[in-house]
């Protein structure tokens, strides 16, 4: 298995002043080392304010770095600029799905249209191609293709969640990113979308990075673990080595909560 | 593909269907809407409703009252003014010429402004604060004074007039663009598009803009309120349209000369700027809750 992405000492500081005489907000993230193979799942995990949302925008490109080196499908990125030529190939390479999927589609237009415009951006194909590759999309994240005609309003959360997705792999990309992305989700339709997002996974060899707080999910599909401290990873592995030995005090304390609320007797 | 509603029991309504749903609800406005759609066509189709020219002058029939008088004639509905001429049809061609300009010039300023709004709002920092305070010393000035300087510069005249209020209309269309595209750039799915490749100027049109349409329909109705209301204003100061040029500011204005044997001369046009006015308010005020509420819901 190679590495589908490697980041090489992605740092990002925060030196903004709010005001002329108050203590500037100093918030350093990293430096982050980090190789993802390909069709890998890996969990970020931490306390809030841990930083876990800035790497992932920063992995997408959202934010821009500092310094730093991502290694792409065999492209490499500088993390610090972020150029309109290197952002598309970028762009089709590794893609993102937000915590508020709600707030991530834009209510004014139909969901075909949202999902037409990634691929009007980056790909030159005709207008019935890109509306053949839209409703492929759309039955593949389990929808029907009369969705294309919906707005955002008319959709379900796990509606919209499985736009979200079929958005994020309009472009065949290599890394998915997600951001919290069963936070807003009741059990039923999370595990649906933990399944459909373990299905696609299969079929198109993605990796998938995602944060979550909900330990269990995370070592239900998680390969590899990272556990994330102001900024610094502090502890990385393999998702059952990291939960049965937790080495460093905020992986420790963080799976002590989780395995007070499970039964014991479930626990392998 | 056609749209396929097998399973589709319940009717989901496009933003823009949910809007007039709400508009349709609410009588007054919807009335409204009537009064100023007859407006309109009557501005559109004036040479073809008109029973006379509105500036052929009758010796013949000089101060006839309104036919609902007793000495009056159906054949002059609204009675003819000191000149002979036919006032129906010089009110009908007012609402062309008043309703006509503003529009124009309303259309005009709201392009200067959303372009100009946008800008600034995609940028950040001292330059977007300049653009924005662009044409701020406008505002400090009224309206008509403005447009009595700009009509001593350049002389009396429909089209200057029209040139004073549009500069007048700009600065609010750019606040009302800036604030709001200030508030988009910070959601979500701004990101989203950024992420999918889009230049700030495709991000504007494609994310920004179908979010905009509601903002600027209900800035657009109350711009168009007060261009009427200018527009008739410069006309009856002799300021505007000139007298032969059937404006109903200046129809009016024709009209206070004789205002004590033919008082008609001076109500109907003044009625016909008063109800212009009403119409286009009560619309825009019935938009402006429906939008409100289709929100909420």
């Amino acid at each position: 298995m190679t590495d589908i992405m490697q980041v090489k000492g992605l740092t990002f500081k925060n030196e903004k002043k709010k005001h002329w005489f108050a203590q500037p907000e100093i918030f350093q993230l990293g430096p982050i080392e980090l190789n993802v193979k390909r069709g890998e799942t890996i969990a970020i995990i931490g306390e809030n304010r841990s930083g876990k949302s800035l790497l992932a925008k920063l992995l997408v490109g959202a934010v821009e770095a500092n310094s730093g080196e991502i290694v792409l499908n065999n492209n490499v990125y500088d993390a610090r600029f972020n150029k309109k030529a290197s952002r598309n190939s970028r762009t089709s390479d590794i893609r993102m799905i937000f915590q508020h999927s709600n707030e991530s589609m834009n209510p004014a237009l139909t969901v075909g249209r949202i999902l037409d415009e990634p691929l009007r951006l980056n790909t030159g194909s005709d207008e019935a191609t890109r509306k053949a590759i839209i409703s492929d999309n759309l039955v593949k994240v389990g929808l029907l293709r009369e969705h294309y005609y919906f707005y955002q309003h008319m959709l379900s959360d796990g509606q919209q969640q499985r736009v979200a997705l079929a958005r994020s792999i309009m472009l065949q990309p290599k890394v998915l990113v997600a951001d919290e992305p069963f936070a807003a989700l009741d059990p039923t339709i999370r595990s649906q979308t933990v399944n459909l997002i373990l299905k696609l996974q299969q079929e198109m060899g993605l990796a998938f990075v995602f944060i979550s707080h909900n330990l269990g999910i995370v070592r239900h599909i998680a390969d590899k673990l990272i556990v994330m401290q102001d900024g610094n990873i502090v502890e990385a592995g393999k998702t059952e080595t990291l939960f049965r030995w937790p080495q460093h005090e905020v992986t420790k304390k963080l799976i002590l909560a989780y395995q007070s609320l499970v039964p014991q007797q479930t626990l392998r | 593909m056609a749209r396929f509603s097998l399973y589709d029991e319940e009717f989901h309504p496009s933003p823009w269907q949910q809007t007039w749903q709400e508009f349709r609800a609410s009588h007054i406005a919807l009335v409204g809407l009537f009064v100023l759609l007859m407006f309109i066509i009557f501005s559109v189709f004036a040479p073809w409703l008109v029973p006379y020219d509105p500036l052929e002058q009758n010796v013949d029939g000089l101060l006839i009252p309104p036919s609902w008088q007793l000495n009056g004639t159906v054949s002059h509905l609204f009675g003819t003014d000191a000149l002979g001429r036919d006032l129906f049809s010089r009110i009908i061609y007012g609402c062309r010429v008043t309703l006509g300009s503003s529009f124009i010039l309303v259309i005009l300023a709201m392009l200067v402004g959303v372009s100009i709004g946008a800008i600034a709002g995609i940028m950040s920092g001292v330059r977007s604060s300049i653009l924005n305070h662009l044409l701020d010393a406008l505002m400090a000035i009224p309206t008509l004074l403005i447009a009595i300087i700009i009509v001593a510069i350049l002389g009396t005249g429909l089209v200057n007039s029209m040139w004073a209020i549009t500069l007048a209309l700009i600065p609010q269309f750019i606040h009302h663009t800036r604030t709001f595209v200030r508030n988009e750039m910070k959601k979500e799915y701004v990101l989203a598009s950024r992420l999918d490749g889009a230049s700030n100027f495709q991000l504007f049109f494609n994310s920004i803009l179908p979010n905009m349409i509601e903002l600027l329909v209900v800035q657009g109705t109350l711009a168009l309120s007060i261009a009427v209301l200018d527009v008739s204003a410069l006309g009856f100061l002799n300021l505007g349209a000139q007298p032969p040029l059937p404006e109903l500011g200046a129809i009016l204005a024709d009209g206070l000369d004789v205002a004590y044997i033919a008082p008609w001369n001076v109500a109907l046009p003044g009625l016909t700027i008063f109800l212009m006015v009403l119409s286009i308010n009560v619309v825009g005020d019935g938009l402006r809750s429906a939008l409100r509420k289709r929100v909420s819901h």
